[in-house]
């Protein structure tokens, strides 16, 4: 995937949290927030490209059970107003959105093309 | 009310995620962290293409417990390496030895105490999975089995060194077969606070608590030392199990008054199940003695009524244990009395 097909602006703002599971807690439930004024292009269609692919994996059925983590992301282009949200569960959750929540802008400058 | 709109009011957090915490000690630790992701990520994929295992056999004799422990080895592939079955010898293997114990301990709480053999009344199969994933803060229920992380070492210890915890999981699994409440809102917080009901019970019965003894805690033993907490919740006082500059202040509410509405964690079943637990606690400790003996059958009773809905609220739950407190212990007893006053305690009733 390369993200070609440019669509975020930079005056987007990416939300992603983990929620759920036994364990609830505030601090770890708190989001990671990417600002695309921040990242250079190479980075903004690197994350184009993890949105494109949460598209693909939304439409996977909510598996059964109790205490499942999840992860949620949210579109903002103005502050505090939700364009677009993806739910998905854990284990659902392709390695781009993974390494997003765990490393940020860093998992951008990863060369997995 | 207190209002939560998605997890925008929890920006104030700083962002301490755990494995980012500790991937922060060594570019080492990073790239394995990595590598990691990569082979859950495959691992997914070649779940969803394979055809899934067969179920170990369901126990043969009334009362008697059908273990099966399995190890993932720290992969994410379920059931994972069956280790020991009912029956067999310690494995020497901790989290598989308590797995094996604490699962046996919840199979005996719902024998003697209401006379319900395993999770579907019939005997089934106690499927449980250790080991499960790298630095895995969490256990969960999947429709068919348990399972249990090993915890990060930082903040959580494995799950399997606590009895509730593992009792929550297992009851999970027969709130699914009887009542099987929808697991958001209300209806979701009451699946999360009878699993804790029942979690805190099973402890108090393996221990021979009263409740007076007994602590109320819900995960006492996961925190490590480095966690300013005692427990993940608080049953007698919600919302103060821990208060911790990286897990953050517990969220959960003891009284209706402070409902949190918020659209994260399946409409907050992790935060608004304190009012029910603390509904529970009320009653029980008005009436004395075991939990197991008055407060425990009545809300048993309630949970395997078929008059419950699957999205039951906590309004519809709350009359539910009226009835059946009143039906089991009589009109106007202190059971039911206890019961009623417990609700209205914390909000439900009026």
């Amino acid at each position: 995937m390369t993200g070609d097909d440019l669509r975020l602006e930079p005056a987007s703002v990416i939300l992603v949290s983990r929620e759920g599971g036994f364990v609830v807690a505030p601090g770890l439930s708190a989001p990671r927030k990417i600002e695309c004024r921040q990242l250079n292009e190479h980075q903004r269609r690197r994350l184009q490209a993890v949105l494109d692919e949460l598209d693909r994996h939304c439409g996977e059925s909510v598996p059964a059970g109790a205490d499942r983590r999840s992860f949620r992301v949210t579109l903002e282009v103005t502050a505090g107003r939700p364009e677009r949200e993806w739910e998905l569960d854990e284990s659902a959750a392709p390695r781009s959105l993974i390494g997003l929540w765990k490393r940020g802008v860093e998992e951008l400058d990863e060369n997995t093309d | 009310m207190v209002e939560i709109h998605g997890s925008r009011a929890l920006a104030g957090f700083m962002p301490p995620h755990v494995l980012e915490r500790i991937m922060s000690h060594g570019n080492t630790r990073l790239q394995q962290c990595a590598r990691m992701t990569l082979q859950a990520d495959a691992q997914f994929r070649l779940r969803n293409a394979s055809a899934p295992m067969a179920r170990p056999a369901d126990s043969g004799r009334p009362g008697q417990a059908a273990r099966y422990i399995y190890s993932a080895g720290n992969q994410q592939t379920l059931p994972g390496n069956l280790v020991r079955e009912e029956g067999a010898p310690e494995s020497g293997d901790v989290a598989v030895d308590e797995a094996y114990q604490w699962l046996g301990a919840t199979h005996l709480f719902y024998w003697q105490v209401f006379e319900r053999d395993s999770i579907d009344g019939n005997g089934m199969a106690l499927l449980g999975t250790v080991h499960y994933g790298e630095d895995y803060d969490n256990a969960f229920w999947n429709g068919a089995q348990m399972v249990f992380g090993d915890g990060d070492g930082e903040l959580f210890n494995r799950f399997t060194a606590a009895l509730d915890v593992v009792a929550h999981e297992l009851t999970h699994g027969v709130i699914e077969r009887e009542a099987g409440l929808v697991y958001a809102d209300q209806s979701g917080a009451l699946n999360e606070s009878l699993a804790d009901v029942f979690g805190a019970m099973v402890k108090q019965h393996h221990f021979e608590q009263d409740v007076e003894e007994a602590d109320w805690l819900i995960g006492e033993g996961l925190l490590t030392e480095r966690v300013n907490g005692r427990a993940l919740r608080s049953m007698a006082k919600p919302g103060t199990a821990y208060d911790d500059p990286v897990l953050g202040k517990d969220p959960q509410p003891g009284h209706m008054d402070d409902f949190v509405r918020t659209s994260s964690d399946n409409g907050g079943v992790h935060i608004n199940s304190g009012i029910p637990n603390r509904a529970f606690y009320l009653a029980a400790t008005s009436l004395g003695g075991f939990a197991w003996e008055q407060a425990g059958p009545v809300w048993f009773d309630a949970l395997t009524d078929p008059r419950l809905q699957r999205d039951g609220d906590f309004a519809q739950f709350a009359r539910l244990t009226v009835d059946c407190a009143a039906k089991r212990f009589g009109n106007d007893s202190d059971a039911m009395r206890a019961v009623k006053q417990a609700w209205i305690d914390v909000g439900v009733l009026s």
